[in-house]
């Protein structure tokens, strides 16, 4: 399977919802084949950056996204901030966001999963071979395979963690962006992903926001701290 | 404060439920007598002609049937469209502008419809398609249509409103685009309303008399196909003429009305039942 090498260059990204500025003038590579990890304190932008990068902030209301966000690919540049409206379901398929909160949908396991890859027009084999994989992948196979076809808010909290991990791994996106995908997992199963996601960058590029220090420094290549202007 | 709240909620359960026992029994009081008799069966025959001692209500029964199915299916058709491009695809503006229209539609008297009906649309039928067949059933559901139009249409608002949005974002996050996140998420989620907004808007039109009363053409004929001239069970109540108490004719009205009443029943227990299907899902 080939991977698009994605590299995405950020040139002075402003955010603000009415008048109060988010952040400002942001400039930073993030590269392919890389772990790139968001550091900083709650409340000053970093989810919404990684809404920034899928555009799902077109989505929220009353916010002003200024500046550059170029998507270099296979030697094409994009600027995601100027994409039209109809282009985004694409942009959305290989740049996938995994949100901190489990947003199942009111599916079971197997559908949740399903989902994206019928949205990407999967075939009914592949998408079985690909759930097992994926599910396979964050440990959760064991778990769930006999009871595949439940309703997914059944599981626990750190269960829906990672079946939206596996989720989003199923469509295999060249961008995976993750915002505290360990948050609610124990100390055992977060080294398990976080052995994940090392591996999983040899075939994308990932930007997580991370609050555990020694997970950075643990799984991250570059680490971009953002701060309160001082 | 907390006293007259209480007290004002005991009083007005009390007032609806004993209206309901009470039309219902004063229905079965003036229908009884008419059950063991052989005018019972009477009338459920197709003629009604009192010079000649008739009363068959087959012909109302079908009318009301008729043009109630009709008019549920074509605003049913035209709801289900606008409301499903108002909350799926059209921009939120454009949307918020039909919306307004459609329930600025909702206060305008049903005689109007009717009146607009009556001087356009019947002469049009009339000259242009077919000849003489301007009061019809046709006409009658397809103004009537009009009428539960925003009923329905509000109802399937509601509906897809009512569907969460975090699973909407969630499939437009996964990459779906307005049409997939219409037919994958909100359709599946909004069904059972949906089924509800439709049962509602049909009762509604069993109920209504005025349109059917003003364009249906009120004949007494069984009606065969969807030009002819029909009289609903509504419009019978209204039409039938009778001075004498203890005529046959009089208490037809409490049957016609019995069975409207049988009718609605069976629509909201469907109502509640659909509802019911939904919560346990
Ligand atoms: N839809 C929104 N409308 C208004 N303000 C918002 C919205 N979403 C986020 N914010 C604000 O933007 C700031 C950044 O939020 P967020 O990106 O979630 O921060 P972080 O992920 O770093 O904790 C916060 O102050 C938050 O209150
Ligand atoms: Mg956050």
């Amino acid at each position: 399977m080939e991977f698009d090498a994605i590299k995405i260059e950020v040139e002075n990204l402003t955010l603000s919802y009415g008048k109060r500025v988010v952040f400002e003038n942001l400039s930073f590579d993030i590269f392919p084949r890389s772990i790139t990890a968001l550091v900083g304190p709650s409340g000053i932008g970093k989810s919404s950056f990684l809404k920034i990068l899928n555009q799902m902030i077109r989505e929220e209301e009353g916010l002003h996204v200024e500046g550059k966000v170029l998507l270099h690919n296979k030697g094409l540049s994009v600027d995601i901030l100027k994409l039209k409206e109809c282009e985004l379901p694409s942009l959305r398929k290989k740049v996938l966001y995994v949100a901190q909160h489990p947003d199942l949908l009111p599916l079971s396991i197997y559908d949740n999963v399903a989902f994206g890859l019928r949205l990407q027009g999967i075939g009914k084999n592949d998408i079985n071979n690909r759930i097992e994989m994926s599910l396979r992948d964050v440990f959760l196979w064991d778990e769930v395979k006999e009871r595949l076809h439940v309703k997914a808010d059944i599981l626990s909290g750190g269960q829906q963690q990672r079946l939206i991990l596996a989720r989003a791994l199923a469509m295999r996106p060249d961008v995976l962006l993750l915002d505290e995908p360990t948050a609610s997992l124990n100390e055992e199963l977060s080294l398990k992903i976080e052995d994940l996601l090392i591996s999983l960058k040899q075939k994308m590029t990932i930007v997580m926001i991370s609050h555990f220090k020694e997970q950075v420094k643990r799984v991250a290549d570059v680490i971009f701290e953002m701060r309160l202007p001082s | 404060m907390k006293f007259l709240f209480k007290f004002g909620l005991v009083v007005s359960v009390i007032t609806t439920s004993s209206l309901v026992f009470l039309i219902l029994a004063f229905l079965l009081y003036f229908s009884i007598p008419l059950f063991d008799s052989a005018i019972f069966v009477g009338f459920f025959t197709q003629k009604w002609d009192v010079s000649k001692s008739l009363y068959g209500l087959l012909p109302m029964i079908l009318g009301t049937i008729y043009i109630s199915v009709l008019a549920t299916f074509f605003a049913t058709a035209m709801s289900f469209s606008l409301a499903s491009l108002s909350e799926g695809f059209l921009p939120k503006k454009i949307a918020t502008v039909v919306e307004g229209i459609i329930v600025l539609l909702a206060g305008v008297p049903t005689v109007l419809y009717a009146f607009v009906a009556l001087f356009l649309l019947v002469p049009l039928i009339n000259i242009y398609f077919f000849m003489g067949k301007g009061l019809s059933i046709f006409t009658a559901s397809f103004v009537l249509a009009f009428v539960v139009l925003p009923t329905i249409y509000v109802m399937m608002l509601s509906a897809f409103r009512g569907v969460p949005k975090k699973h909407i974002k969630t499939s437009l996050c996964l990459g779906a685009t307005k049409k997939e996140v219409f037919f994958s998420i909100m359709l599946p989620q909004a069904k059972p309303a949906l089924l509800g907004a439709i049962v509602f808007g049909f009762a509604r039109s069993v109920g209504d008399t005025l349109i059917a009363l003003m364009l249906s053409g009120n004949s007494l004929h069984m009606p065969n196909t969807l030009f002819d001239s029909a009289r609903t069970l509504t419009s019978h109540i209204a039409l039938i003429n009778a001075n004498d108490y203890e005529s046959v004719a009089f208490k037809a009205i409490f049957l016609c009305a019995l069975l409207l009443f049988i009718f609605t029943f069976f629509v909201v227990a469907t109502l509640k039942y659909l509802y019911k299907e939904k919560r346990y899902a």
